[in-house]
């Protein structure tokens, strides 16, 4: 039982004070860089993509900040890519179109990847220039992500692929693709026969995307298609048929970062403006549940980061902090409308905490479904920690 | 984690779970005061953690001492031992002499009157911060003479009232007059912390042994969630609970409440608070009849939750508190002071 114990245990992860400077240069940056920007595109956050505004970030150094220096990065630990990373987020930047690069395909690449594969991708990402997407999720898998059918198969030429990824997030304006495909037809168990490819979306011959319009509105995930798609051998990324667990390694990150509680911080902001002007004494509890609320996540996403940066395993603290954080920003648009009593628009001539509101209020169910759904996160931290 | 740090929890671990069993709660709500299990304690030099080395103490930090209180939760401990590390804290900072034994903190003084005084009727004396003309002041009320009405919360720990007039010193100290009531609800949240870890840990075992259906109960896959949710619950509290002890050392008590460490004591007694609800509910469903029972030993740690939620300050209180906090900040100034919170001066990058 003494592991039940060591395995929830979310040691302060502490900022060293240099990582403080670089703070501050990030927050002069977007002092200048976030004038442009209305409080409904801040609320998008890591959901807005602009290649422009990525590009300065890449010139600044702040992207791919802990790949290597000789592939352009700056070989700096998790903890000063989370500063930057959080900073950016509660400026609500528009951080979408170098956010899974950043965040997951390059740390992945550096880590597994041919030389070619670095010595080509890696500066770009850090230069910005390039935007990556994910493919996992397919029409008939979605949590059982092992039935997946998209297969890859070795040719004389390369690899051949066949099949249809669903839901993949900016597909449409990305140059790649992480993939996930089956290239052990017979592999038993079924996720045995895995393999992760890096696809050129804009210039594979047999590739088709079609953005999917979400329940906004705006064109944000995709249909990638596949239909004799030809990838030549250095597409493969690690190891043939050790795929499942490529991924496995790469969702600790995905989990845990800061956007899994300040997705919804630019309708706290707002919520805030619009109270500190009045004189409601009854907000001020809500005000500061939320508050306490965000500055425990906040507390075990730096504490996973920490350990991040130290070479732990923290596979399972990640998942508890994404459930926690799923919850914490799925409920806050509810409590906000509560606490106001304002109704969602998103009319131009709305008032910015009602357009953030209706919003968020929309993209909230997405929350507890992107990375993971609740119920298999749960279901993993059950395991993890021993139950089942 | 310091050497100190996992030296403590280890005995702190051993030492409880060894003596404080089920049979000896049971036994220890009916006669009262636990005195050997004090000494024990003392033996170990537990209450004197954060005493300096130069004044006969262990010279530990906080983040020490938090492995020390959360392990009196977790083992639902009977003794004010949190509270009497905080007071020989508080009178470090002073010229004061601490008193040999148990000590306690004053929650609140109303002219000579003081209610619900944590084991008072145990301790040798108690100490609470103060406001005065000249500044602020450890008040150190000797117990010796003392009449208490007894008076206890629902785990049966003693909460007594008195009235006391003489046997005052002062001293002073450079921490704000709140400080005690602070550190009282920095203490309990970290308590219920380790009582969140304590009803994960039974409802862990309990779900692999009871079978219903023809299976264990953990093998429901609603038992598996349930689990999950209160093993995030504790999660969440070990963390924030952690952390304003962090902050305690990295930050301290500095001249405004909006930027120190009541910040994050006043977000981790909020989170504790409104998380108490929660993790028993969970972990007494998990329980069925038989964890509902007295003979059961389930409600020594959920009917201590139930009452130090409030104690302190409930969540109400504090989310209030922390609501003033962020409204003073206002929206320009919020995030710095967030990010600002748990810094080391004294650590470079590595
Ligand atoms: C905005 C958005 C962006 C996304 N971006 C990407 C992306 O970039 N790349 C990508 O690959 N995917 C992406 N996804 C897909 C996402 O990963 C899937 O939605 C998710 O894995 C769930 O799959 P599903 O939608 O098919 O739901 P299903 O798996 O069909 O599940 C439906 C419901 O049933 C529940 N359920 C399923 N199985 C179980 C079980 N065993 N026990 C209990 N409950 C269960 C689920 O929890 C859920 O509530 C995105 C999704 C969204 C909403």
């Amino acid at each position: 039982m003494e592991s039940i114990v060591d395995l929830l245990r979310y040691d302060p992860g502490q900022l060293p004070a240099s990582a403080e400077n670089l703070r501050q240069d990030v927050r002069d940056f977007l002092a200048v860089e976030m004038k442009q920007y209305s409080a409904l595109t801040r609320a998008y956050t890591w959901d807005g993509a602009d290649q422009t505004f990525s590009e300065k970030m890449g010139a600044k150094g702040w992207l791919g900040m802990t790949l290597p220096k000789e592939y352009g990065g700056a070989g700096l630990s998790n903890l000063e890519r989370y500063v930057v990373a959080e900073e950016t987020l509660f400026a609500g930047a528009p951080v979408g179109y170098h956010w899974i690069a950043d965040r997951q395909s390059g740390p992945l690449i550096a880590r597994i990847g041919t030389e070619k594969q670095k010595a080509d991708l890696l500066p770009r990402i850090c230069r910005g220039e390039t935007c990556f997407s994910i493919g996992m999720s397919e029409p008939n898998s979605g949590s059982d992500l092992a039935s997946l059918q998209s297969k890859a198969v070795r040719t004389d030429e390369g690899w051949l692929i066949n099949g249809t990824k669903l839901w993949t997030t900016n597909a449409h304006i990305a140059s790649y693709m992480i993939g996930l495909f089956r290239t052990d037809l017979n592999a038993q168990p079924k996720h045995a026969g895995f393999s992760q490819f890096i696809i050129d979306l804009k210039n594979t011959p047999g590739v088709t995307v079609r953005p999917i319009e979400d329940l906004t509105g705006r064109k944000h995930f995709n249909e990638v298609v596949f239909e004799n798609a030809l990838v030549s051998d250095d597409a493969l990324l690690g190891t043939e048929n050790d795929g499942w667990r490529q991924v496995g390694s790469e969702l600790a990150i995905e989990r845990s970062g800061p956007e899994r509680f300040l997705s919804c911080a630019v309708l706290f902001v707002e919520l805030l403006k619009v109270l500190e002007q009045g004189d409601d004494q009854s907000a001020k509890r809500e005000i500061g549940s939320i508050l306490a609320n965000l500055v425990t996540l906040r507390s075990m996403s730096l504490s996973v980061s920490g350990k991040l940066a130290q070479g732990d395993d923290v596979s399972l603290q990640a998942v508890i902090v994404k459930d926690l954080g799923a919850e914490f920003e799925q409920t806050l648009p509810g409590i906000v409308q509560k606490i106001v009593g304002i109704e969602p628009n998103l009319s131009d001539d709305a008032e910015p905490l009602a357009q953030v509101l209706a919003l968020l209020t929309m993209l909230a169910p997405s929350f507890s479904l992107r990375g993971g759904t609740v119920e298999i996160l749960r279901g993993i931290i059950a395991k993890r920690l021993g139950i089942s | 984690m310091s050497d100190i740090s996992s030296m403590l929890e280890d005995s702190v671990t051993r030492l409880f779970r060894d003596k404080v069993d089920r049979e000896f709660l049971q036994e220890q709500e009916k006669t009262g005061w636990a005195a050997q299990l004090w000494e024990l304690t003392e033996e170990l030099g537990l209450s004197s953690v954060l005493v300096k080395e130069d004044n006969g103490g262990v010279g530990g930090d906080w983040a020490d001492a938090y492995e020390i209180v959360k392990g009196c939760g977790r083992f639902a401990v009977p003794l004010p031992l949190p509270e009497t590390i905080v007071a020989r804290w508080l009178l470090d900072q002073t010229n004061l002499v601490a008193p040999e034994g148990p000590l306690t903190l004053i929650p609140s003084i109303d002219g000579s009157d003081a209610k619900r005084i944590p084991w008072g009727r145990n301790a040798v004396a108690g100490c609470t911060t103060q406001v005065t003309d000249s500044g602020n002041i450890v008040r150190l009320v000797d117990f010796t003479d003392v009449v208490f009405t007894h008076e206890v919360n629902l785990a049966k720990e003693p909460r007594d009232n008195c009235s006391m007039i003489a046997n005052l010193c002062d001293g002073d100290v450079n921490v704000p007059a709140t400080a005690s009531f602070y550190l009282g609800a920095m203490i309990r949240s970290a308590q219920i912390s380790g009582v969140a870890m304590a009803l994960l840990e039974q409802a862990t075992i309990y779900s692999g042994e009871r079978s219903q259906f023809g299976r264990n109960l953990n093998k429901f896959q609603t038992v598996q969630h349930n689990l999950a949710r209160l093993a995030t619950a504790a999660a969440s509290l070990d963390s924030i609970s952690r952390f304003a002890f962090a902050t305690m050392d990295n930050v301290g008590f500095k001249d405004d409440a909006k930027t120190d460490v009541r910040f994050a004591i006043a977000a981790a007694k909020s989170r504790a608070s409104e998380c108490v609800d929660l993790i028993c509910a969970l972990s007494h469903q998990i329980h069925g009849a038989i964890g509902f029972t007295y003979e059961h030993s389930l409600h020594f740690y959920s009917r201590r939750a139930w009452s130090w939620r409030s104690e302190f300050g409930g969540s109400s209180y504090w989310a209030n508190t922390l609501g003033d906090i962020a409204l003073g900040l206002g929206s320009e100034k919020l995030w710095g002071a967030i990010t600002a919170l748990g810094i080391n001066e004294t650590k470079t990058a590595n």
